[in-house]
């Protein structure tokens, strides 16, 4: 039931004196979503609210618990709060003590995370607080303990914040799995969801209650667009790249304009490389700031005290500042490069102004001509009220071999008991009795047809033969020490070295970026530049640098893929040069250049480009259906070039087009079978066994399912005898038992995460027999931006194999080609 | 059946004409004799002892490929040359199959070698064959791990693997590594992890640069 309430409206509510008399005290009036949520609480009724940011969303929820708590003088613990985010918790503890030491209250809140320390959390456990804040993972650690039963026993309310954030992935599957198991602890308690506005809220309140019975809706309407606008520049905009360069002092001009600004990018990588650049153009030494995931926990920590204490003009940062926090007086924010979707660029602007009653400001800067147009249609999407969102998927079914793993560590554990927890979340409500019995025999002991049983067991049977439990005290610590599904790839910690040969560690950096540096090498990281020293005992060890130009570039580039909407968006505006006076010169004659020597791309027609370049034959698709859709489309008609003998050697994908490298010329007829949907059927089945994207999947599954271990601790010599690519697992048991389940959930994870197969399916059914193919001497305008960017997928093939042939015939030759921009700019 | 020049690779090393094959072995023509490495059979059973449930294959799978090889190559004699049991007790743990797998491939071959490696420094008595710390053969030392002031080697122990950029396209693959005095095997074994060629511990082994032999789709390519 969809609830819209104004804020004029004056119904009344349940609102004890005492809580009355601290908001007077404060100056507050009291919101009437605020005033909803204390009802809901003494209704009963799990509740979904959502809300713009800076609408008192938290308080709102909180508020219920410690009237509630505070009344009833209760003892134990009352109230569950799970965030996405640790900093979040963090400073929520914050927000809540103050008011309940205002009021006098007798209220315990704690915060528990990977970061709280063992004796406070052995303490938590004897003692718990009335509210504790805390993390999925951490809180489904703590349900894999004997003693949750008594601790959560009394539970009466939980909340869980950023809901929009994480209720669509595996990290919600595996919430919502948590949510479950509290659910059969403490059958009384009720749930609050708390989120920012989204598409779909009927689907996230679905997913909040019990399977057959949503949570109630309370929407709160945002009374003030946001004012948009796209930055502007006398700069020449540049036809590719990622970094805005271009940019810097228009932004700087930005930055010093605000109060208190965020400028927000999308990737680690061009936080660093930005965060330079301004520096250099930082001519006011303002004092500005640099915020993303592989910084150290102290230098995170520092920069979030700055910004509370207002001593920043300004952070540079990535998705990691997105969420929640409250930083103060932030009066702009700055997206730098393009948004990618309307929802999450509405919650990045909402960052800014925390004042209801004002708009919230922000200033798009697009990094290349295409991301023009994609900045345009998000700010017309947002003008529209339209919302894009990500759909809810069914929940991933590794997950729930962890989850039966944790349930048999806390108490002894019954397969259809454990069926009916999950299937109670709608996430799984999908799951057969079937599919759940090879999860538990998988669990049990990896449920292989070849086993000798009593070799390796996880869970074994009770005495009495009717429940199992965890097998051993090493098989619940291996459990525990992998509890979670963010599967991040092998890490170094970057030591920076002073003149004694010590120093501290300023971060962590994934060990692909490591090997391929070599001593003497300068690089970015941590706002500054370095020189690379050596990787000793799984630290990178690096000295500062007094180089300006750091040799190793830090490519950049959005990971994010551009939702269904936008890319209809920008598609729009390419076609109607009527639509291009709003966007900058030089865009409007890129696109006026496209018009004269190649084609624009029309909505009812798929344009294909052909051009040679540097012996090469390059073929472009304009789909414009974002990054995952092109990836998949990809590596399915590269396959298709290698049966037709075209020889493809690589391609490279933009949310906005396919670009394929081969051998061979490829001609109309051919390209039009390469794009025949019937490659959805014969190609799809072979290709998705043998692809590479299954491989990333099943490496994700094996960690999640405890095949193999995402962190040994305290091992580092040994780690090369324990440890081995899990795509040679995954090769073998393709080999030996190609039915096994951790093979059928791996594809239904890469088909879920990776594919997008419906949105090719649709495209390509869509665009069949109306495809434009274009033949051109060399690379047009529109495909510059996508041929220079570097970074290609590789296709094992003849193709790859003729490299190795023209090496072989070249012995001292081993060279390293770099993609090289023409020079029409 | 012949094999294409892409699938077994001929190659000199201290005066012998030796065929790297594709699938990661040496074959000795004048020898009549097949070399492989580093099998680490029950390899996944040993990890499985400590929880892992990875599944056990691996012996299945490793000895499928070495019959393979051996019903092609037919040698008169097979030498292993180190680690080709994960541990001491590897042996045991074989499933009665794989046993029966293993026997029959090395009843079929006059001579069987099991050189001792660092994994495996005693051989079980149920294990069919010889044991022997090294075995010298047409001015060669065949052993696992490099011995000093030793002129011309092959062995085994370091399961190289090259990382490779070519025009953009990353490769990556087990290699044999060919030097002046010494010839590095790639291991065999299908659950084998790899260590990168350029590893410090690869370059102290020989004063001059390794020739690379790359094992990319069934195909074997100098790089």
């Amino acid at each position: 039931m969809l609830d819209t309430i104004r804020p004029s409206s004056t119904r009344k509510r349940r609102f004890p004196a005492w809580l009355e008399s601290w908001f007077t005290a404060q100056s507050w009036k009291i919101r009437p979503h605020q005033l909803a949520m204390l009802d809901a609480f003494v209704r009963r009724e799990s509740t979904l609210l959502i809300a713009p940011t800076g609408y008192g969303k938290t308080l709102a929820g909180f508020l219920p618990s410690i009237a509630s708590i505070h009344e009833a003088k209760t003892k134990g613990l009352h109230t569950v709060y799970v965030s996405p985010l640790k900093a979040l918790t963090n400073d929520i503890e914050r927000n809540l003590i103050r008011p309940i030491r205002d009021m006098g209250l007798d209220v315990t809140v704690e915060t528990r995370t990977g970061d709280t320390p063992s004796h406070k959390r052995a303490r938590q456990r004897k003692n718990p607080p009335n509210i504790l804040l805390t993390t999925p993972e951490s809180l489904m650690l703590m349900l894999s303990y004997p003693d949750a039963k008594e601790i959560f026993g009394s539970l009466q309310c939980v909340i869980i914040d950023e809901l929009h954030s994480f209720a669509h992935n595996k990290r919600g599957d595996f919430t919502a799995l948590a949510l479950a198991r509290l659910e059969y602890l403490a059958p009384k308690h009720i749930r609050f969801g708390l989120s920012a506005t989204v598409a779909q809220p009927e689907a996230l309140a679905g997913w909040l209650g019990i399977a057959d019975a949503p949570a109630r809706i309370h929407q709160v309407q945002e009374t003030k667009h946001p004012d948009i606008r796209l930055l502007e520049t006398e700069a020449t905009l540049p036809y590719a790249g990622f970094m805005a360069k271009y940019a810097i002092p228009e932004i700087y001009k930005a930055i010093t304009e605000a109060g208190t600004s965020i400028v927000f990018v999308n990737t680690r990588a061009q936080a660093e490389l930005l965060f330079q650049f301004l520096w250099e153009a930082n001519s006011q030494n303002l004092p500005i700031g640099i915020y993303h995931g592989s910084l150290s926990k102290e230098q995170r920590r520092k920069t979030e005290a700055m910004m509370s204490a207002g001593k920043l003009r300004s952070v540079v940062a990535t998705s990691a500042l997105e969420l929640g926090i409250d930083w103060g007086d932030v009066d702009l924010v700055v997206q730098v490069g393009a948004p990618k979707g309307v929802s999450r660029l509405l919650q990045r602007i909402g960052r800014s102004n925390h004042r209801m009653e004002e708009a919230s400001k922000a200033i798009l800067v697009p990094s290349n001509r295409f991301e023009v147009l994609e900045c345009r249609a998000a700010i017309q999407a947002i003008a529209r009220g339209m919302l894009d969102g990500a759909p809810l998927l069914p929940g991933s079914q590794d997950v729930v071999v962890q989850y039966i793993i944790n349930c048999a560590c806390s108490e002894p554990t019954k397969a259809q008991d454990i069926y009916q927890q999950v299937i109670s979340a709608p996430a799984y409500a999908y799951l057969s009795r079937h599919a759940f019995e090879r999860l538990f025999a998988f669990a049990v002991n990896g449920g292989y047809v070849l086993q000798n049983y009593d070799r390796f067991k996880r869970l074994e049977l009770t005495e009495e033969g009717d429940a199992y439990v965890i097998a051993s005290k090493q098989a619940a610590l291996r459990h525990r020490q992998n509890i979670g599904t963010i599967v991040e790839a092998a890490r170094l910690k970057v030591k920076r070295l002073n003149k004694s040969g010590r120093g501290p560690t300023i971060g962590e950096v994934e060990e692909s970026f490591a090997q391929q540096l070599t001593p003497g090498d300068t690089f970015f990281f941590a706002g500054q530049v370095l020189e690379f020293i050596g990787v000793r005992d799984m630290f990178l060890e690096c000295r500062a640098s007094p180089a300006k130009d750091p040799k190793i570039p830090t490519y950049a580039g959005g990971q994010m893929p551009l939702s269904t909407y936008l890319a209809d968006g920008v598609r729009e505006v390419v076609h109607e040069p009527r639509l291009w006076t709003e966007l900058p010169d030089e865009v409007q004659e890129w696109l006026h250049l496209q018009q004269d020597y190649s084609l624009l791309p029309r909505p009812d027609h798929l344009l294909v480009e052909h051009f040679p370049r540097q012996k090469r034959f390059h073929t472009l698709v304009y789909t414009f259906e974002g990054r995952k859709v092109n990836q998949t489309l990809g590596m399915l008609i590269t396959r298709r070039m290698e049966r037709m003998g075209l020889r493809p050697i690589s391609f490279s994908v933009t949310d906005y087009a396919l670009s394929l490298v081969g051998m061979r010329t490829v001609s109309e007829d051919q390209a039009a079978m390469l794009l025949s949907p019937e490659i959805l059927a014969d190609e799809l089945e072979e290709w998705i066994v043998e692809s590479p994207m299954l491989k990333r999947s099943f490496r994700h599954v094996a960690m999640i399912t405890g095949l193999t271990e995402k962190r040994i601790q305290g091992e580092r010599k040994t780690m090369k005898q324990v440890t081995f690519s899990t795509d040679l697992i995954y090769d073998v048991l393709r080999r030996h038992e190609p039915n096994h389940l951790l093979l059928s959930v791996t594809r239904a994870d890469a088909e879920r995460e990776l594919l997008d197969i419906s949105r090719l399916a649709h495209l390509l059914t869509r665009y069949e027999g109306k495809m434009i193919f274009q033949p051109l001497k060399r690379a047009s305008p529109l495909a510059i931006p996508i041929i220079v960017d570097v970074r290609r997928e590789a296709v094992h093939g003849e193709g790859t194999e003729d490299l190795l042939a023209a090496l072989n015939t070249h012995e001292e030759a081993e060279r390293m080609m770099e993609d090289v921009r023409d020079t029409l700019a | 059946m012949t094999r294409s020049l892409k699938q077994t690779l001929p190659v000199t090393f201290a005066g012998n004409d030796l065929l790297l094959d594709a699938r990661g072995a040496i074959f000795w023509p004048s020898e009549h004799t097949l070399i492989v490495s580093d099998l680490h059979l029950e390899k996944a059973s040993f990890l499985a002892q400590f929880g892992a449930a990875v599944p056990q294959y691996d012996s299945r799978d490793t000895l499928q490929k070495l019959q393979e090889l051996v019903a092609h190559h037919r040698p008169q004699r097979v030498i292993c040359l180190g680690d080709s049991f994960h541990d001491v007790k590897a042996v045991r743990r074989l499933s009665a199959d794989d046993a029966a797998l293993l026997n029959g491939i090395v009843a079929s071959c006059a001579e069987w070698v099991w050189i001792l490696g660092n994994h495996d420094p005693v051989l079980d008595a149920d294990i069919p064959g010889i044991a022997a710390a090294h075995l010298d053969i047409g001015g060669i030392r065949l052993c696992h791990e490099p011995q000093p002031d030793t002129p011309n080697q092959i062995i085994g122990h370091y399961h190289p693997k090259v990382q490779m950029r070519l025009q953009g396209t990353r490769i990556s693959g087990r290699c044999f590594l060919l030097g002046e005095s010494m010839l590095i095997m790639p291991a065999f074994g299908s659950f084998t992890g790899g260590l990168d060629c350029n590893d410090a511990a690869l370059n102290r082994l020989s004063s001059t640069p390794f020739s690379r032999y790359l094992l990319y789709r069934q195909n074997i390519w100098k790089v």
